[in-house]
């Protein structure tokens, strides 16, 4: 909460975007155009505004065009890559629990053998902890994505600490926080020298 | 204007140009930089095709004759609204519309999917923009809607043609055109999934929503053609089996299999390469329907003309189509080798594939019938007609067997069904059409179609019921909440499976329309002031002939007061409206008397002001509304099955239900009124047996319409018409026979006027090859299903994600979260 207050306290221009320029662009040319054309019908001036808020729109995709090529680190900026593969791989898991519940479901319904539904309900099972994993591991690559971010955007005041230093592993394998007191996981008190 | 419109289509051209080139060397050599840059070039197309639509409709509002298009498509007095849907009244608007739409789909669908896939996108922003590419050029080079006249300026325009100046009309187009235009989405993540070799289902998923939602507006679109046709051309049907239709129908028969054999995919991992091929095909058919409305190889109402250059581009653009897609399919072939093992022939994956190779013959036939005429002129240098009587003959058994599928697929297990579930799956079905077989015998319809499919009806409605019944019952028992409840939480829950069983009712209202129509009957009456008729039930008095004119048209309106049972139920007034500079085609304004047992349909067919004799054309069209509620209810299954991930899906699914209301509205204004009754009565015009088959069987040979005699749109006034039926009559008094009749009929007009191809010849093949077609698919796939099926049981498990440590804290964990998902 603090560094999300902090971020949007320093860097003055984040409120202005490009898109603003285009919409205040489009607005004041279709004021242009319609004072011109004033002795007309409404459907006229209404037809001549969308066009030019097309028009505006057509602008704002040609500076996306351009500028990828001119200034890479438009590349970056819009790019929660971490956030973005976090969210597709929780929306997977979803996906495979639902099925894993309409299986079941086809099984109440008398629909599968036992057998089939054995075999189903193992790899859609296999997949959903395959997922699960692959979401807490990836759990400390993020908290390095958001460090360095963090980081850069203090201007470097602090150097980016070694991220796997600071994760307390429990004996059961699960990385909790550094300042976690238990584990997460299996609830085993954690010591100093996990920490 | 015009200038800047030619200027934005030359533009837009660059634009995709270079969309296509940056996305593919982007994703060669891995430049995010180039990949972003094509997507924004892409995201500018639509941009730019969105102005030139913008200039084009204000040019259409404005009233700017010197656009030759928009001189051609409309005139000053003109509505506001036919005014904007001009636009794509004509041919090069509508490939303007084609693109805008294409462009605009693409990056919602580029937008929305370039997080989740971002490996596919890429790939995806260059096919689309290369389809892109192909149309604007055909704009640019040939059909420029911007084009001026060069010398002198017509003060006013020609006017839409008349006919497409109805409220069905307006969103009929459109609406096909957005179910062509959303196919090819899914044939773009389907080149991608190809290229890239990223062959697993996550692109299925991204694609059965376009392709449901492709699907759902080609539905409405056909719907509405129906709709449109039923109310406007004032021939009694819905449907003529017109090339133009018919294009609209093969992808719809092709998408409707993918939408099945995907789930087959999801399921079992089977037909990997089947889905991609139905993809690839649905894409092509929407081009190539694309390409015989517009080139004009085909004869139809409503192709837009014989175009010799557009014909072979088209034909350009669909041989590369076929060459690239198939091409990457065989070269991907190793990656989508997929196993096939079939248990039993009566489980779920046997019936999907019935299911599919009923619904590909069907897109067969369909294509074969329309394209025989030029295939044989092109062969046998004979024109000839392949007409309704020749499709229904096919599609009527087609169409059965598809309805009965409907029932038995969702019944069936996967894998394998045991007999004692058989049973106890299919027992009230099949009493339920057992019952209504024999109420329907017992009530007197003796068509044996009719019938077979109130049957079917009856058994596909009662297994839905059933699905929903037992499934609430299950859920019930699993959550212990009361049945309502559990009911909704089922269709909330598992929305795609119970979205697609109403979808499926919404199929079935639709055949009880269809079946009506076995036993619809059609009489004429000849009417002077004052004198009145029965046709099936109703009393039909001609009370007065109207000639009034607005700006737009002159109307002549017979007024009709309907009674039925003694008891006046309705005015009706049928009219024919005559528009300035189109006199020579009036329109036929049908009146309607709307009821959900049968619809009254009376057509001003003749007339003689000064004597104010009418002739009315009389059509009584039992269940015909079922069509329309059908397709309202396929809506709102539609709707259920695309429902949760985002709201716009939701709002465009919703939006056809509102047309349906309208006709809703519409019946509820031809609602009866009081009055009395007068003994003047006469009979129909009375027509034989004989010549009811001669007239059904034979097309009106004016030019204009290619219908069947009994069908064409100008009659009585038809020229044609004027010509043939004294003929007919003239031999049937001298005691020839059908045979003879028609022999010298083809004598007189050439095989043309057949509607059914005869039977020898070369014409032989049109009788022979679906017989061959179907037989073979069936062969095929039985072929396969038997090979499948003799594959060894393999219990081993082959996990798609790496096998994860398996370790108990997991499991409990999944399980917990599984626990909570309800």
């Amino acid at each position: 909460m603090s560094s999300a207050t902090s971020t949007k306290a320093v860097p003055s221009d984040e409120g202005f975007r490009i898109s603003h320029f285009f919409v205040l662009l489009s607005l004041v040319a279709a004021t242009v155009a319609v004072i011109l054309a004033r002795p007309s019908a409404p459907e006229n001036l209404i037809l001549i505004s969308l066009t030019i808020g097309a028009a505006g729109i057509a602008a704002l995709a040609f500076y996306r065009t351009i500028a990828p090529l001119v200034d890479p680190r438009v590349l970056e900026d819009r790019e929660p890559v971490s956030a973005q593969l976090r969210a597709d791989l929780e929306r997977e898991k979803a996906l495979t629990l639902r099925s894993i519940k309409e299986l079941e479901f086809d099984k109440a319904m008398g629909k599968l053998s036992q057998q089939d539904f054995d075999q189903m309900a193992a790899r859609l099972r296999a997949r959903a902890m395959g997922i699960m994993t692959q979401l807490e591991a990836g759990s400390g690559v993020y908290r390095q994505e958001i460090e360095r971010e963090l980081a850069t955007r203090i201007g470097g005041a602090r150097p980016a600490p070694a991220a796997p230093a600071s994760i307390a592993r429990c004996a059961c394998g699960t990385a909790n926080d550094p300042d976690a007191k238990f584990c997460k996981s299996c609830g085993t008190k954690l010591t100093e020298a996990q920490a | 204007m015009a200038t800047l419109g030619t200027f934005t289509l030359l533009a837009t051209f660059v634009v995709a140009a270079y969309a296509v080139a940056a996305s593919i060397a982007g994703a060669r050599r891995r430049s995010r930089a180039l990949i972003e840059s094509g997507i924004g070039a892409f995201y500018l197309t639509a941009g730019l095709m969105t102005v030139a639509s913008g200039i084009i409709v204000h040019a259409f509002v404005t009233g700017n004759f010197a656009i030759k298009y928009v001189q051609h498509y409309s005139d000053s007095a003109q509505p506001l609204v036919y005014k904007i849907t001009s636009y794509w009244g004509g041919l090069d608007g509508s490939i303007l519309f084609w693109v805008f739409l294409l462009s605009v789909f693409g990056t919602v669908a580029v937008a929305s999917n370039r997080e989740r896939h971002r490996e596919l996108m890429p790939w995806v922003v260059a096919v689309i923009a290369a389809t892109e590419m192909f149309f604007i050029f055909i704009m640019v080079v040939h059909n420029n809607p911007f084009d001026t006249f060069l010398t002198s300026v017509p003060a006013e325009g020609k006017g839409l043609n008349p006919l497409l100046q109805n409220f069905y009309m307006a969103i009929h187009p459109p609406s096909l055109y957005t179910g062509f235009v959303a196919m090819t989405i899914p044939y773009a993540f389907g080149m991608a999934a190809l290229a890239t070799g990223h062959l697993d289902d996550a692109w299925l998923r991204a694609v059965r929503r376009w392709t449901m939602i492709g699907w759902l507006f080609l539905t409405f679109g056909l719907t509405l053609g129906m709709l449109w046709a039923y109310e406007e051309l004032g021939w009694g049907g819905f449907w003529a089996w017109d090339p133009v239709e018919n294009a609209g129908l093969l992808p719809w028969f092709t998408a409707t299999a993918f939408l099945h054999s995907v789930m087959v995919q999801e399921r079992r991992g089977m037909l990997r390469v089947w889905n991609v091929t139905l993809v690839i095909v649905t894409f092509f058919l929407t081009i190539f329907g694309t390409f015989m409305t517009r080139s004009g190889v085909v004869q139809s109402v409503h192709a837009f003309g014989e175009d010799r250059w557009l014909a072979g581009v088209f034909s350009a653009f669909m041989v590369v189509i076929v060459t690239v897609s198939f091409g990457l399919v065989i070269y991907r072939l190793p990656l989508l080798r997929s196993r096939h093992e079939l248990d039993s022939w009566a489980s779920r994956e046997a019936a999907f594939l019935a299911n599919n190779w009923i619904l590909l013959f069907s897109a067969f036939f369909v294509l074969f019938a329309t394209m025989f005429p030029t295939i044989a002129e092109a062969v046998s240098g004979q024109r000839l007609t392949v007409g309704a009587p020749f499709f229904n003959k096919w599609m009527l058994p087609i169409g059965l067997v598809l309805l009965l599928l409907t029932g038995i697929a969702p019944l069936l297990a996967w894998r394998k069904t045991t007999f004692s579930n058989l049973l106890t799956q299919f027992t009230w079905p099949a009493a339920a059409a057992i019952v209504t077989g024999a109420g329907v015998y017992a009530l007197g319809i003796r068509v044996w179609t009719s019938g077979i499919c109130f049957a079917f009806c009856a058994f596909v409605l009662v297994t839905i019921l059933q699905e929903f019944i037992r499934g609430a019952a299950v859920r019930k028992g699993a959550t212990g909440t009361d049945i309502v409840t559990a009911l909704i939480g089922l269709v909330g829950r598992s929305h795609r499976r119970y979205g697609g069983y109403i979808v499926h009712a919404g199929i079935v209202l639709m055949f009880l329309g269809f079946a009506g129509q076995g036993y619809k009957r059609d009489e004429q009456l000849l009417l002077k002031p004052g004198q009145q008729a029965t046709v099936g039930g109703f009393t039909i008095r001609h009370d007065a002939l109207t000639v009034t004119s607005d700006e737009q048209k002159q109307m002549i309106t017979g007024v009709v007061s309907v009674s039925r049972g003694g008891r006046k139920i309705g005015e009706m007034r049928p009219a024919k409206w005559f528009y300035a500079r189109h006199e020579e085609t009036p329109t036929s304004e049908v009146a309607i008397r709307r009821a959900p047992g049968e619809d009254l349909y009376i057509v001003l067919a003749g007339y003689q002001v000064e004597t104010q004799t009418a002739t009315y054309a009389v059509t009584i069209n039992p269940l015909v509304n079922w069509i329309w509620f059908g397709f309202a209810v396929i809506a709102i299954g539609t709707g259920i099955a695309l429902l949760p991930e985002r709201a716009f899906v939701f709002a465009a699914a919703r939006m056809p239900a509102g047309a349906v209301t309208t006709s809703l509205i519409l019946l509820l204004a031809l609602l009866p009124s009081p009055a009395r009754a007068q003994d003047n009565t006469v009979s129909p015009v009375e027509r034989s047996e004989a010549k009811r088959k001669l007239e059904a069987g034979l097309m009106c040979m004016c030019g204009g319409c290619r219908a069947p005699m009994n069908n064409c749109p100008m009659a009585p006034g038809c020229h044609g018409l004027r010509e043939q039926e004294p003929k007919i009559d003239a031999m049937l008094a001298q005691g020839k026979s059908l045979e003879q009749v028609q022999a010298a009929f083809v004598a007189d007009y050439g095989g043309e006027v057949l509607l059914e191809p005869p039977d020898g010849g070369f014409n032989r093949l049109a009788w022979l090859l679906p017989y061959v077609a179907g037989a073979t698919g069936a062969t095929a796939i039985g072929f396969a299903a038997w090979k499948w099926s003799r594959r060894p049981a393999d219990t081993t498990v082959a996990p798609a994600y790496p096998a994860p440590v398996d370790d108990a804290a997991l499991r409990e964990k999944l399980d917990d979260e599984l626990r909570d998902l309800d």
